[in-house]
């Protein structure tokens, strides 16, 4: 049986490297070119990676004046740029960069975040492959579901891999960011389907899984290992 | 071998550390470079002393850990310790 989640949205931000559609609304927030992060102080953003300085750029525009905000991150492929270095080092004997290994974990972009904000809600950074967006939709649908009152920051990016690992990812996405702002009254709704038994035909062929990128279009079905997604917002 | 000074000693840091709106004359030759001054953190200082020892192979044999934060604590205080104990000139 599908499963529908109707997400409640305050306001969006998109970035991507490629420019060309930057028209923006009070809803949504869309830019491209180098990431806006001169909110942040500058000992603390020098060591976000690109894919971080993206993520936190669409962060900040999406939470916009918001206090204290529980926030989900979701990521593919997340700091992989940053584990390569890390472990071609160890494997020549040598001592790894400790800013490399410090940053390479899968939550670097959320730790920064919370650290400029001085925000000690709950935070939780996910990877769930090619539906890494969509769960993370649902991960922080359920989080505001059982708050109401609060509202919830999603934050997804994701980076082409390291090309020694290019083969890993067969579609894979450019340089590309997105926040949605969960919250009541909505502006927007993003209805989510997931329709877990209706699985592909062909259960090794390249699935397209849901893509932050184009958020706003109606779209679906992807077909995925746990079934179908589908989305639209209204 | 001649002397570092704490001007290259500013610029290595600046590079390693990706201090990306610092300019070497923003930072005082006897400023801490930690904490409050610079505000360089203990990841920076492990960073610092990696990338120093890789550069100018510093020989530390004879060195005691404990006196490490004594000579990373300024500009000045470093440059010192990378002349005294570099075996390259990069």
């Amino acid at each position: 049986m599908p499963h529908t989640f109707k997400i409640p949205l305050l306001r969006a931000s998109v970035w991507s490297q490629e420019g060309g559609r930057e028209a923006s609304t009070s809803f949504l927030d869309r830019a491209s070119g180098p990431p806006d992060v001169a909110f942040l102080d500058p000992l603390i953003r020098r060591r976000l990676s690109p894919l971080g300085r993206a993520m936190l750029h669409c962060a900040q525009r999406a939470a916009g004046d918001q206090g204290p905000l529980p926030s989900v991150f979701s990521s593919r492929h997340g700091e992989a740029g940053r584990s390569l270095p890390v472990l071609e080092d160890l494997a020549q004997g040598l001592p790894p960069s400790p800013t490399q290994f410090s940053m390479n974990v899968h939550n670097a972009s959320a730790g920064i975040w919370s650290i400029a904000r001085r925000d000690p809600s709950p935070s939780l950074s996910l990877a769930a492959g090619l539906e890494s967006f969509a769960w993370g939709l649902v991960e922080a649908q359920a989080i505001h579901a059982a708050a109401p009152e609060t509202p919830v920051l999603l934050v997804h990016g994701d980076a082409p891999l390291p090309p020694l690992w290019a083969s890993f990812d067969a579609n894979p996405l450019p340089l590309h960011a997105l926040a949605l702002l969960i919250g009541l009254p909505a502006i927007h709704h993003l209805i989510l389907t997931w329709s877990p038994e209706a699985r592909p035909a062909v259960a090794d062929g390249p699935w397209e899984g849901p893509c932050a990128l184009d958020f706003e279009a109606p779209g679906g079905p992807w077909a995925t290992a746990d079934g179908t997604w589908a989305w639209r917002v209204e | 071998m001649q002397d570092i000074t704490p001007t290259e000693i500013k610029q290595f840091i600046i590079r390693t550390l990706d201090l990306e709106d610092t300019r070497p004359e923003e930072i005082g030759d006897e400023q801490p470079l930690f904490k409050e001054g610079l505000g360089l953190d203990s990841i920076d200082a492990f960073e610092l002393g990696l990338a120093l020892k890789k550069a100018y192979k510093l020989n530390l044999e004879s060195e005691e850990t404990s006196s490490f934060a004594h000579h990373f604590r300024t500009a000045a205080s470093l440059a010192a310790f990378v002349s005294s104990h570099r075996q390259v000139t990069i």
